[in-house]
């Protein structure tokens, strides 16, 4: 029988995300950001060792626009620092529940490997 | 605008137009605002805008080819056909057009086999216009269904030559050989009065 519901994808079903996805949604957890704001925070964030290039960054936001874990949310110019207009974005529910879902994953992963003592302990 | 920026808009192009269209100035502006900051270390900041590129750009080309298969698929079987037909002919003039340039190469120039260098070089030919021909196919070009007929009759040239100097020839190169410029001859024939549309790949 063809279904006739429209199936609403859960946020683990994302999962695992991919280590530039699960960096631009922890930055727009704290608030609506456009492209560079992103870029800035994650680098700042993991403290330089992680840079988006601009083609990362909007690659990876089309694909998240596409299956709806961000939104649009306007264009303006940042009140800060510019004189251009730009694109903002903001995460969604099902960005937010698949940000969730990635850190639960890679917090479990981080208790296997302290308890292999892969991590936590001295090493020689 | 900085020259930096001239040629970063430049490499954009490497992106498929609609990704262009939609993020490139974007993108510019974040990659300008990059440079401002960065300014000290010119070499290294290349170097990484470089790799983004080289990493992002074929996966949205994939994509975006991806969404126009998509688009092909849903718009018919005569699209359908069209592609497959175009996809065949790329192959096999490849493959021509490699056994042919070897062919040349061992025989025709080492060895001074003047039958051997005549066929090797109307088969590079029919398998250049092969290729041509898929190609013009796949992007719907006005002389597609000309170009295809012109490849199908210059291989059936080249079989009916192979054919005399080689007569035992096995069933899939008489398959090859004549069934397949046959059946692109018949659809290009069969394909020039349609309209042909938009490209498929710009």
């Amino acid at each position: 029988m063809a279904r006739t519901e429209t199936s609403v994808p859960s946020p683990e079903s994302h999962i695992p995300l991919t280590p530039a996805t699960f960096e631009i949604l922890m930055a727009l957890v704290g608030g609506e950001r456009h492209g560079y704001a992103i870029m800035r925070e994650v680098a700042e964030r993991s403290e330089g060792t992680v840079r988006l290039g601009p083609g990362t960054l909007y690659g990876t936001l089309k694909r998240l626009l596409d299956v709806g874990m961000v939104a649009e949310s306007g264009e303006r110019a940042d009140p800060e620092t510019d004189d251009e207009r730009r694109r903002y974005y903001r995460i969604t529910k099902l960005g937010l529940g698949a940000a969730r879902a990635e850190a639960r994953r890679l917090e479990q992963l981080v208790r296997a490997a302290r308890r292999m003592k892969l991590i936590g302990v001295h090493q020689p | 605008m900085s020259a930096a920026e001239r040629a970063y808009q430049l490499l954009l192009r490497a992106y498929p137009r609609g990704f262009r269209d939609e993020y490139g100035r974007e993108m510019a502006l974040a990659f300008r605002d990059q440079g401002r900051e960065v300014q000290r270390n010119a070499a290294r900041f290349w170097a990484e805008t470089l790799v983004d590129i080289a990493r992002s750009a074929p996966r949205l080309q994939l994509e975006a080819l991806r969404l126009r298969g998509d688009r092909i698929i849903q718009t018919g079987e005569g699209t359908m056909t069209k592609m497959t037909m175009a996809i065949l002919a790329i192959m096999i003039g490849a493959l021509e057009a490699m056994n042919a340039l070897q062919e040349v190469w061992g025989a025709g120039i080492v060895s001074h086999d003047s039958r051997a260098l005549l066929g090797g070089t109307i088969a590079m030919v029919a398998g250049a216009l092969l290729i041509t021909a898929g190609i013009a196919l796949l992007r719907r070009s006005p002389n597609a269904a000309a170009l295809a007929q012109a490849a199908a009759v210059t291989c059936l040239v080249v079989f009916a030559f192979l054919a005399l100097a080689l007569p035992l020839l096995s069933g899939f190169a008489i398959l090859l050989g004549i069934g397949f410029p046959i059946a692109l001859f018949a659809f290009a024939h069969w394909d020039r009065p349609r309209d042909i549309g938009a490209p498929i790949l710009s």
